[in-house]
């Protein structure tokens, strides 16, 4: 704000009077010199109000560190950052380095605070990073890594090199003689994993540090503590009989996983998706896990509001619901095993007795069961003996041989286990009439492991071709 | 999931049946028994799901499974139904396992001064059985050769 406006008379009232003594003074002039007065007294006014309270006091904020004189000396000047190119007056500025408060000595201009420093330009006046531990545990380091009390106000690793130590051996008191112990134990409280870090530096060498992970729990050994740690870094060299100070970091409890949205998800370490949650609208039922103590098995269960509630399991694309990932397990194993199943279809490559896997028992009509295995058919095979005789179709059957009129025999291509099985062989209506009926008849005699004869006769008791000769064996495979 | 090999043989016939057409064989084996030395010409025919295993490989044992089976006792374990399947034949070498598996071993395993057996196509086999009692594999042989 510039200055208030300069007064200087216009008119010459004196020359006026003289010239006129009988006429009175102008009044158009008198007005014009108060008016312009006027002016100047309102600036200085304005001006006053800038810098005096109305209590007759200076105005807050008018006097800075311009307003006081040079030669003034009254504690430190405000202290700032170093900077270059930039005129510094001895004996009253300041500046930060490095954590160190300087005083400079001799007015320069600045290039190199290096340079400057060693030309006796500035005077380190106090060093702050020596003054960071003043607050918290001080303790002397002791080189022993056995696990023991370290001594009065002593801490040690287990390990002589720090990047392989786990164990940290902490006196219950510090070097000032302060307990330690509640401090100490504190250190296992949080539930995570990693329950919190702690950091130990060199008081008179914040370059010496070490810092470790506290991944188990604090013993309360005779004396001193038993801290588990995991390594995370270090620098320099820990030398014994030097006091350190340590800070412990602890870590928040694993919290609980809180409200989710549809499609929320929980994820792994490597923030990959774990679980994934599906939402629908008025849930009363859901899905609770529950662990189990040793010897028992940890469940998966279906609960809610409804009384009867399914437990649906569903796989995606192609996939199938397995008992087990390595897929060698059955239902009837002793590790999987489920008392009932209901399914509407089965899709599988086999069917297998648990108890005997060639048994495979099917409710009968009755409470009875009754052996799957031995009502299937074994062996089949519909013939068309006229002519050059041919398979119609067939099963288990590698080959057919015209024997002679009406005798034929069928190969297995899967021998059976004996011959002591069953052959139904059967022929066909010639013309519709009964006495054109031809009789199939199973030639026990001829029937091995391998091969079962098939005879067919007509109504005159001769062997006779037949355009349709059926077989069907029963029995034991091989 | 379950391997086509690790299934038995007559599982992996199951599987055929939904995964082969039959083969129409085109030919089959004349043979006579010298334990029936009056008994007519027998012929024998490959069914066509078994040559169709046949052909395709991947399903049927190898013949000496059966033909060690053969040596062991009724009630001894058998070993071609876990063999291991084999690879693809020809026709022809179907025909000759044929021989060796479902044809007696005296057919074709012992000197003789006279052919047992001979592997013809189908269409020389009479289709009049007329005279089927009558048939003798030196008809058919002699036929082939004319």
């Amino acid at each position: 704000m510039a200055q208030p406006s300069e007064y200087n008379r216009q008119y010459n009232f004196t020359n006026r009077q003289a010239t006129n003594p009988d006429d009175p003074l102008p009044a158009d002039q008198v007005d014009a010199e108060l008016n312009a007065i006027k002016v100047t007294l309102d600036e200085i006014r304005a001006r006053i109000a800038l810098i005096q309270r109305d209590d007759g006091a200076l105005a807050n904020d008018s006097v800075g560190d311009d307003q006081l004189a040079t030669a003034l000396e009254i504690g430190f000047n405000p202290p700032r950052a170093w900077a270059t190119a930039t005129a510094y007056v001895a004996d009253n500025n300041y500046v930060y380095v490095d954590g160190k408060l300087y005083l400079c000595i001799v007015s320069h201009t600045s290039g190199t605070f290096a340079t400057d420093l060693a030309a006796d330009k500035w005077d380190e006046i106090i060093d702050f990073n020596a003054q960071r531990f003043l607050a918290g545990y001080r303790f002397v380091f002791d080189d022993t890594t056995t696990d023991g009390d370290p001594g009065a106000g002593k801490f040690r690793f287990d390990n002589a090199a720090v990047a392989s130590a786990t164990k940290l051996f902490v006196d219950n008191e510090d070097s000032f003689g302060r307990s330690a112990t509640a401090w100490l134990d504190s250190f296992d409280d949080s539930a995570s994993t990693v329950k919190g870090h702690v950091w130990v530096e060199e008081i008179a060498n914040p370059a010496v540090y070490a810092l470790f992970e506290v991944t188990g729990s604090v013993a309360d050994d005779t004396g001193y503590r038993d801290v588990s740690v995991t390594y995370v870094d270090h620098s320099g060299t820990f030398v014994a009989g030097r006091t350190y100070g340590v800070h412990f970091t602890r870590a928040g409890d694993v919290g609980s996983i809180g409200q989710q949205p549809d499609g929320g998800s929980v994820d792994d370490t490597n923030s990959n998706e774990l679980l994934e949650f599906g939402v629908v609208a008025s849930a009363v039922n859901h899905v609770k896990v529950t662990n189990a103590a040793t010897g028992s098995s940890p469940s998966v269960s279906a609960v809610g509001g409804d009384t009867n509630i399914d437990l649906v399991l569903v796989p995606k694309g192609t996939g199938a619901v397995v008992p087990d990932a390595d897929g060698t397990r059955d239902l009837g194993s002793s590790s999987v095993r489920w008392a009932e199943v209901h399914v509407d279809t089965v899709l599988t490559d086999l069917l297998r007795g648990a108890t005997t896997a060639g048994s495979l028992p099917v409710q009968g009509e009755g409470t009875a069961t009754i052996n799957l295995q031995q009502g299937l058919a074994k062996l089949w095979a519909l013939l068309d003996g006229t002519g050059t005789i041919a398979l119609r179709d067939s099963y288990n059957v590698s080959s057919t041989t015209d024997v002679n009129t009406g005798r034929y025999n069928f190969g297995a291509t899967n021998a059976m286990a004996n011959a002591n099985y069953v052959a139904r062989v059967d022929g066909d209506f010639a013309s519709g009439a009964l006495t054109d009926a031809w009789f199939g008849v199973n030639s026990y005699a001829n029937n091995t492991v391998s091969s079962v004869r098939a005879n067919i006769v007509n109504a005159n008791d001769a062997y006779a071709d037949s355009a349709y000769v059926s077989v069907i064996v029963s029995g034991d495979l091989a | 999931m379950t391997r086509l090999a690790d299934l038995p043989l007559w599982a992996r016939e199951l599987v055929a049946r939904h995964v082969l057409a039959p083969v129409e064989p085109r030919y089959c084996i004349a043979w006579e028994d010298p334990f029936e030395p009056d008994a007519p010409l027998k012929v024998t025919i490959p069914a066509p799901r078994w040559l169709a295993m046949a052909l395709a490989g991947g399903f049927l044992p190898p013949v000496e499974a059966y033909l060690r089976d053969a040596e062991r006792g009724e009630s001894e374990p058998k070993e071609h139904p876990y063999a291991p399947p084999i690879g693809p034949m020809t026709e022809v070498e179907a025909m000759e396992y044929l021989v060796m598996k479902d044809i007696p071993r005296r057919v074709w395993g012992e000197p003789t001064n006279r052919p047992r057996f001979a592997i013809v196509r189908r269409d020389m086999i009479p289709a009049d059985r007329t005279h089927r009692s009558a048939w003798r594999l030196t008809d058919l042989t002699t036929r082939t050769a004319a």
